[in-house]
């Protein structure tokens, strides 16, 4: 049998070691004598009585002692704190930035990249047939794994596909559309066309009214269903708001419900003010029957999900939809003889993805940012707490006597370890506050520079139980990174030498000097990649903005118009799109004038298959070149230089020779070492087949693309096309700033026709920019990053430096008494440091070259691992680290030796 | 550390107050401690080890009780016991308590909640 005292001995661990230590003998004879009493009266009850007490102790009283010493620990760690208020809100403020940097940048993360869906019900069961990064629309053919689905191929799935409990459809894009309500203005807002079972797949109940139901699908049906935050916004949460009409385009809308608050829709990061039943497209976007296709076009706009039934795999879903979806194609293109042509059309395939993040136009672009700017402020904070555990090192020597009071009045080493790691802890959480804090700016900052690149983007800061989560595991490794080691340093004394120690100065402990080297060197190496990366992306955004156009980017004005939707057809938009520019061309600061289907930087692009005289494709797979459908004197109005030949001009007309204009990447990949000129392209669209004789070579340039590789395109003549155009991009050039022509611009067209809607206007300086808007965010971030590593580890450095002098003060006095000269002091701490620095800077390098893939995407005309850059990012190190020793070495070697040895 | 008024610490848990009325009239060790209050309340107030060091180690905190350099009783071998003494600081602070406890006894008797003596 285990003896009792040997079992209540045991129970004892479950108090604090200081009380047990205290009083765990005393405890255990008085357990003792108890039991003794119990048994001497025989009474089994009172022995039980007796071990009962016991047990509640340790359920009651040692929880109560454990949260006593935990008390005191805080109030001791308080006055530590006031003692050294100085101390304190430097570790505090260092901390919070680095908290408050990766809980921001987290936030936004989670939000981009990971969250799933706000407002949708088990959004886990969602699957996504189309392409959930691509949003726009394509209107003729595609090949391969589709993007977007047409609005047939929705129904098709929607009343067939077995693997879903509900299929629903939505506009990929989010429309920006011009809206009246009754009685009021036109304004803007913005919305999606979506599939009558939209809100009942997706598990959304209205807050107020109704929903759309699948009656939505088969009749047109002219309601509009509001979101909270439109509701909010427009109406001031009135629930009159039912019944309220709205016009767009062609439709008068009832509104018959409205959202509950968070729900967004199934895109991620845009928030729509209003969702219209898909069957209403025609009327309202009038001019454009998205909904019926005749073959062989379709128009593909649509993003399709589908919500899985409980048990079906992705895999088998997608081999279903695929079947439903072939055999939807086949009937879709049954007309077509040739086989060759079917074969290509039908080689189209679906690829299904889990749909709970919804789709992300953004997604794919900022994760790789986010997730590199992650791995920055980790950096930076991990720099931060290396810095903070230097200066406990330090602070942990003036201690050594305090600690060693505390040590021979009994205190252990745990005892002391654990105080020692509540200050610690005490300054992450205040530090993990005043993150939270600087999270909530830093988040608004940075989502504000989201916008500037994509300006649908909404997020709200939100402290979801995953944030709080990441922000305490943050502040928790916090404290621990940066306080254990030092606690374990501090405290390996022994209480008699350190007392002893008091009187004089001595070099402190070998290990803890090489401790705080180390952490010196180790934030050196974390700097480098920062600080490399920094300078790569500034230069990425250099390269960007000093881009070769193939035009001059300044004064140059970009308007679009679509004709279509203002109620012309071809043939009146063509008449329409000349007087627009006669009246262009007649403003006084227009220099020159032309338009063409898709203008620079607008976002769209077509191309073509096409067979060119004299070439012979081979394996090709892709037969197609990029179009650009133009007015007169295009390239002359854009400046791109004519190699040979001429511009495509007014006298290009219907019924005239049809010409085109090629660019130098088709002549080079087309006619080797043939002239061009003269030769003839073949369009082919469908079955019918366009020949236009080329009459010109243009240099290659940039009119959609900054980082893509050039391609062969060719400009075809507006008043050429049969089909004719439905919009227009107007490119006008001007002498002066562009701002106050616009103006004028606009005058022009209301002289035109003054209910021609303008779509959007802004100079192409203002769409580089925001096209280049998130190089420059993630540049900016990476610089303030730099350099916040790059102060941190000079501090930490400077600190380390000047302890250790300070420390050395008599060995110095000594060899100066002795005749060293300041100069050879200097270069004696010098060299000492040197070895720890290049060390540093080695790994910092090695470390910078394994990091540089990741920042391989994000950067435009320069190498990941560019010699020069890392070369300069090593220079400033070298300088800043050279400064911060330089600063106490030369207060050493001012050092009055003999004044210095007296105060020893 | 600053002392304590004796109004601060009540009103007194019941464990320390008997604890204080153990340790009243003579020095005793933490057994005889346990032994005196189960034998004054005829065993309705017992204390166990852990609660009784538990509030010894907060009386000797607050100055209540303080612990006695040498055994009292040579004729106790084991030196291991150690035995508490009363402070006038706790003896102060059980006066007062006793005062407080009065006043409650009084104005309960005035309002009828309970028997006059």
């Amino acid at each position: 049998m285990i003896p009792a005292r040997a079992v209540y001995r045991t129970l004892l661990h479950c108090y604090p070691a200081a009380f047990r230590d205290e009083y765990g003998d005393q405890m255990s004879f008085a357990f003792a004598e108890e039991l003794a009493e119990a048994r001497r009266t025989g009474s089994r009850l009172q022995q039980a009585a007796v071990w009962a007490g016991a047990a509640a102790d340790v359920l009651i009283v040692a929880p109560r002692e454990h949260c006593h010493v935990i008390a005191e620990d805080l109030r001791y760690a308080l006055r530590m704190m006031a003692a050294k208020p100085g101390f304190a809100i430097v570790a505090v403020l260092s901390l919070a930035l680095g908290i408050g940097a990766n809980t921001a940048i987290f936030s936004l993360w989670n939000g981009v990249v990971h969250a799933s869906l706000p407002g949708v019900r088990q959004p886990e069961q969602l699957a996504i047939l189309s392409n959930p990064n691509a949003a726009g629309g394509w209107h003729g053919n595609l090949e391969g794994i589709r993007d977007w689905l047409s609005y047939g191929e929705f129904e098709e799935l929607r009343d067939r596909a077995a693997s879903f409990s509900g299929v629903i459809a939505s506009q990929s894009s989010l429309a920006s559309w011009q809206i009246r309500f009754e009685g009021h203005d036109w304004e803007e807002a913005q919305g999606r066309l979506v599939s009558g079972g939209y809100f009942q797949v997706l598990g959304v109940k209205p807050l107020l009214g109704r929903i759309f139901t699948a009656e939505d699908d088969r009749a047109d049906s002219p309601h509009a269903v509001l979101s909270y935050h439109y509701w909010q916004r427009r109406f001031g949460a009135n629930p009159d708001v039912l019944g309220k009409t709205l016009t767009v385009g062609n439709a008068l809308l009832t509104i018959v419900g409205v959202t509950p608050r968070g729900f967004i829709g199934e895109t991620a990061g845009q928030q729509p003010d209003l969702w219209i039943p898909l069957r209403m497209q025609p009327a309202v976007m009038p001019g454009d029957d998205w909904l019926h296709d005749t073959p062989p076009e379709k128009a593909m706009w649509l993003h399709v999900f589908g919500r899985l039934k409980p048990g079906v795999t992705l895999a088998r879903a997608e081999a279903e939809s695929n079947a439903i979806f072939r055999s939807s194609l086949e009937s879709f293109y049954g007309g077509i003889t040739s086989i060759q042509r079917r074969r290509e059309l039908l080689d189209q395939r679906l690829k299904l993805q889990p749909g709970a993040r919804g789709a992300s136009e953004t997604r794919g672009d900022f994760s790789v940012s986010l997730t590199a700017l992650l791995a920055a402020v980790g950096l930076l904070l991990l720099i931060a707490c290396a810095n903070l555990a230097n200066l406990l090192l330090a602070r942990g020597a003036a201690r050594r006597p305090e600690l060693a009071v505390r040590l021979s009045l009994g205190a252990s080493r745990g005892r002391l370890v654990r105080q020692l790691l509540t200050e610690s802890l005490m300054l992450a959480i205040f530090g993990g506050l005043g993150g939270l804090f600087i999270a909530y700016f830093l988040h608004g900052a940075l989502v504000r520079m989201v916008i500037a690149s994509d300006e649908d983007f909404r997020m709200s800061f939100s402290l979801d139980p995953l944030m709080l989560g990441f922000t305490f595991a943050v502040t928790l490794a916090a404290a621990v990174v940066f306080g254990l080691l030092p606690a374990w340093q501090i405290t390996k004394i022994d209480a008699g030498i350190a007392l002893k120690e008091q009187s004089r100065s001595a070099t402190p402990g070998i290990a803890r000097m090489r401790w705080g080297r180390m952490l010196v060197g180790l934030q050196l190496a974390l700097s480098v990649p920062l600080l490399a990366a920094a300078g790569l992306l500034g230069r990425t955004v250099y390269n960007l903005q000093h881009i070769q156009l193939g035009y001059p980017a300044a004064h140059l004005l970009l308007v679009h118009v679509n004709s279509r939707a203002a109620g012309y057809d071809s043939a009146q938009s063509a008449v329409l799109f000349r007087r627009l520019i006669d009246e262009i061309r007649r403003i006084p600061r227009v220099k020159a004038a032309s338009f063409s289907s898709n203008g620079v930087f607008s976002g769209s692009s077509s191309s073509n298959s096409i067979e060119v005289e004299g070439y012979t494709w081979r394996q090709d797979r892709n037969r197609d070149a990029e179009l650009d459908v133009a007015g007169p004197d295009l390239f002359t109005s854009l400046g791109v230089p004519l190699l040979s030949g001429r511009d495509i001009l007014a006298s290009d007309r219907a019924g005239a020779p049809a010409v085109c204009v090629i660019n130098e990447a088709f002549a080079n990949r087309f006619f080797a070492k043939r002239n061009p000129i003269g030769m003839h392209v073949t369009s082919i669209d469908n079955s019918e087949r366009t020949p236009y004789q080329i009459v010109g070579i243009v240099r290659n340039a940039r009119t959609q693309t900054l980082r893509k590789e050039l391609k062969p395109e060719f400009y075809i003549a507006a008043a050429q096309l049969q089909s004719g155009l439905k919009r227009a991009n107007f490119l006008i050039r001007t002498n002066t700033e562009t701002a106050p022509v616009l103006a004028a611009v606009r005058r022009a067209f209301q002289r035109v026709d003054a209910a021609l809607p303008i779509g959007s206007a802004h100079s192409l300086e203002e769409r580089l920019a925001s096209l280049t808007a998130r190089d420059h965010t993630t540049a900016q971030l990476g610089a303030v990053f730099g350099v916040l590593a790059l102060t941190l580890a000079a501090i930490g450095l400077y600190g380390v430096m000047s302890y250790s002098i300070a420390r050395r003060t008599s060995e110095i006095a000594i060899r100066m008494a002795l005749g060293a000269r300041s100069v050879r002091i200097i270069a004696m701490i010098l060299r000492e440091t040197i070895g720890l620095v290049l060390a540093g800077l080695a790994v910092g390098v090695a470390l910078a070259y394994a990091a540089s893939r990741w920042i391989a995407s994000q950067l435009y005309g320069i190498a990941p691992e560019d010699p020069f850059t890392l070369a300069i990012a090593i220079g400033v190190l070298l300088a800043a680290m050279s400064a911060a020793v330089y600063l106490p070495a030369r207060r050493a070697a001012q050092l009055d030796p003999i004044a210095a040895l007296r105060q020893e | 550390m600053d002392e304590p008024t004796p109004d601060s610490l009540l009103p007194l848990p019941t464990a320390v107050f008997h604890i204080l009325i153990a340790v009243a009239d003579r020095d005793r060790h933490g057994y005889s401690i346990m032994q005196d209050v189960s034998a004054r309340t005829a065993d309705k107030v017992r204390l166990s080890p852990g609660t009784l060091y538990s509030s010894i180690r907060r009386m000797l905190e607050q100055g209540l009780i303080e612990e006695l350099a040498d055994s009292p009783d040579p004729s106790n071998s084991d030196e291991r016991r150690r035995y508490y003494r009363v402070t006038r600081f706790g003896k102060r602070v059980a006066a007062v308590e006793v005062e407080r406890l009065k006043a409650l006894i009084r104005e309960a008797r005035a309002t009828g909640l309970a028997p006059s003596a």
